[in-house]
C-alpha cells in the first residue's frame, strides 16, 4: 500500500513537472534570454471613417481608388510598423516603400521609435491591438486634381511583456502625396504614450 | 519678369523642398489659422521656379539640409505692381538645429559697385534681384518672395493680425505709427506702418530694417500658437491655394514650406543687420566685418560668432 502511494505521488509530481516545463515553452530556456510566448496574436482592421475634401478650386471628391490606395498604405503601415514588430520581437521591415523620397531620412532618425514599434520590450503574452476609423482630409488643386491627403487615426495596443502589461496609444496623422502614381507618405505627425511595464519613455511626439 | 496682382512673387531655385521663412510664415499663417476664406479671385501669390543659382555645393536638396531664402518687401502702392525692394532679408534655416538666422540688408546698401540695391528689384525683377543678393551674401538662395503694400496688409489681416511687443516709442506721421511701448495687436495697416517707420529711431533705416526682422520672428510666434493640426493644414492650404499663382511649384512645396516654419523655434532665430559704412550720397557701402558675418552665416545658416 505504501509503495502504491509513493508511486502515485511520484507520478503526480512527474506529471506536474512535465506540465510546468510545457508551460515554459518546452523547458531549457531562462526568462532573461528567451521569454515564452503564447500563441495568441492580435490583428487589427483599419476602417475608413470618412473623407473630407478640401478644394482649392471647384468642388471635387477624392476618387474611391485613391481613398482605397491610401487605406491600403495605412494598413501596410499599421501591419508592418506597429503590429508585426510586437508579434515578432523584431524591428519593422519593408516600411521604406511606404514613404516618399523626402521622408526617407526620418526612417533612420529618432522619429522612427515614435512612428513604429521596435519589437522591444519583447512580448511574452497576449497582444491586443485596436484602431479607430481613419478620417481622410484630401486637398485638390485648382484643376480638381488631388495632390495631398492627410489620414488621421488613433491606434492602441495592450501587450503582455515581462513584468506585466504594456499599454501603448498612438495618435497618427500621415500625409500622403502621389509619387509616380502611388500615394506615399510625405509627412507625419505622431504622438505615442506608453504606460505599464518596462516603460522607458512615457510619451513622445514626432513631426516630419 | 512679369508682375502679378497683389503679388508675392516667390521664386524657387533648386529642388523644391523647403522655403523662405517669410514665405513659410505666409504659408503657415493659413495653415495655422482657421480664418474665413478670403475673397475669391484675389491673388496674392505668384510662385515661379527659376534656374538654380551657382554655389550650392553644400546643399544637396535634402530636407535636413541648410536652406537659404530671400524675403523682400517692395514699395509698390499698386496692388498689381512690384516696386523698389525696400525690405530685404536673407534667411538661413537649419532644420536639424531647428534654428534660423535673418540677415537684414538696408535698402540703401550699394552692392557690386552699383547704386542702391533696392532698385534692382524694380528694374530687373525678382530672379535678377535674387541673384544679386545671393552673390552679395555668398549663399545659394533657393526661394525668394516679394510682397507689396496691399499684399502685405491683406496677408496680415487674413492671419488675424500680429500680437507684438513694441520695444520703443513709435510716433511717425509718414508711416502712420502711433505706438507706445508694450504689447500691441497690429492689424494689416498697423503692421505695415511698423515695418515702414524709420523716423522714430536714431538709427533710421538701419533700425527699421532690424524691426522688419523682428516682425517676422514675432509673426512666427503668433502662427505657431495657432496650430490647427495636420488635417486642418490641408483645409487651410486649400484656402491659400485660391490666392496663389504657382509656376512649377507644387502644393507639396507649399505644404513643406509651412511645415518647415512650424518646426523652427522663434527663440532660435537671430536677427542681424549687416554692418554698413559710408558711401556716396545715401548709398551705404558694406561695413567692416561683413565678410566674417557672411562666412559665419553661410556654413550652416546659424550664427555662432555674431
Amino acid at each position: 500500500m505504501q509503495i502504491a502511494v509513493v508511486a502515485v505521488s511520484v507520478a503526480l509530481l512527474g506529471i506536474a513537472g512535465l506540465i510546468f516545463l510545457l508551460q515554459r515553452g518546452g523547458g531549457g530556456g531562462d526568462d532573461e534570454s528567451r521569454p515564452a510566448k503564447k500563441s495568441v496574436f492580435g490583428t487589427v482592421q483599419m476602417v475608413l471613417g470618412g473623407v473630407q475634401n478640401a478644394n482649392a478650386g471647384g468642388p471635387a471628391t477624392l476618387p474611391d481608388d485613391a481613398a482605397n490606395q491610401i487605406m491600403q498604405m495605412i494598413g501596410a503601415y499599421v501591419d508592418r510598423g506597429l503590429v508585426a514588430p510586437v508579434k515578432t520581437g523584431k524591428p519593422p521591415e519593408n516600411i521604406a516603400e511606404l514613404f516618399d523620397a523626402g521622408t526617407q531620412p526620418a526612417l533612420e532618425g529618432p522619429d522612427k521609435d515614435i512612428l513604429f514599434e521596435s519589437g522591444q520590450p519583447e512580448r511574452t503574452g497576449d497582444f491586443t491591438p485596436a484602431a479607430e476609423p481613419v478620417i481622410i482630409t484630401a486637398l485638390s488643386d485648382g484643376g480638381g486634381q488631388f495632390v495631398l491627403a492627410t489620414a488621421t487615426f488613433n491606434y492602441s495596443s495592450n501587450v503582455v511583456v515581462k513584468g506585466g502589461a504594456l499599454q501603448t496609444a498612438r495618435t497618427v496623422a500621415l500625409t500622403f502625396a502621389p509619387e509616380g502614381g502611388v500615394w506615399k507618405i510625405t509627412g507625419y505627425d505622431a504622438t505615442v504614450s506608453r504606460q505599464g511595464a518596462q516603460v522607458d519613455v512615457p510619451a513622445a511626439t514626432a513631426q516630419g | 519678369m512679369s508682375t502679378k496682382p497683389r503679388t508675392i512673387l516667390f521664386t524657387l531655385i533648386g529642388p523644391p523642398l523647403c522655403g523662405v521663412l517669410l514665405a513659410c510664415l505666409v504659408m503657415a499663417a493659413w495653415l495655422a489659422t482657421g480664418l474665413p476664406t478670403p475673397a475669391k479671385g484675389d491673388t496674392w501669390f505668384s510662385v515661379t521656379q527659376v534656374p538654380p543659382i551657382g554655389g550650392a555645393s553644400f546643399t544637396s536638396g535634402q530636407p535636413g539640409d541648410v536652406q537659404f531664402f530671400l524675403a523682400v518687401g517692395n514699395d509698390s502702392r499698386d496692388p498689381n505692381g512690384v516696386g523698389l525692394g525696400d525690405a530685404i532679408h536673407v534667411i538661413g534655416i537649419n532644420p536639424q538645429a531647428r534654428a534660423a538666422t535673418i540677415i537684414d540688408i538696408p535698402r540703401d546698401t550699394a552692392v557690386g559697385g552699383g547704386g542702391k540695391v533696392n532698385s534692382v528689384l524694380a528694374n530687373s525683377g525678382l530672379p535678377q534681384f535674387t541673384q544679386t543678393i545671393a552673390g552679395f551674401v555668398g549663399v545659394p538662395i533657393r526661394f525668394a518672395i516679394t510682397t507689396n503694400f496691399a499684399g502685405f496688409t491683406d496677408m496680415v489681416d487674413e492671419m488675424g493680425g500680429i500680437d507684438i511687443n513694441i520695444r520703443q516709442p513709435m510716433h511717425d506721421t509718414d508711416s502712420a505709427t502711433d505706438f507706445d511701448p508694450g504689447p500691441l495687436h497690429l492689424n494689416g495697416p498697423g503692421a505695415l506702418a511698423f515695418s515702414r517707420d524709420r523716423h522714430s529711431f536714431a538709427g533710421g533705416d538701419i533700425s527699421r530694417t532690424e524691426n522688419q526682422g523682428y516682425l517676422i520672428i514675432t509673426a512666427l510666434q503668433n502662427i505657431q500658437q495657432r496650430n490647427v493640426g495636420p488635417a486642418g493644414t490641408l483645409n487651410l492650404l486649400a484656402n491659400l491655394g485660391r490666392h496663389v499663382q504657382m509656376d512649377n511649384v507644387s502644393y507639396v512645396d507649399l505644404y513643406r514650406l509651412g511645415r518647415l516654419a512650424l518646426t523652427i523655434d522663434p527663440a532660435n532665430i537671430k536677427n542681424v543687420v549687416i554692418p554698413t559704412g559710408g558711401g556716396a550720397g545715401t548709398n551705404l557701402s558694406p561695413g567692416p566685418g561683413i565678410d566674417s558675418l557672411f562666412a559665419d552665416f553661410r556654413d550652416d545658416g546659424v550664427l555662432q560668432t555674431h
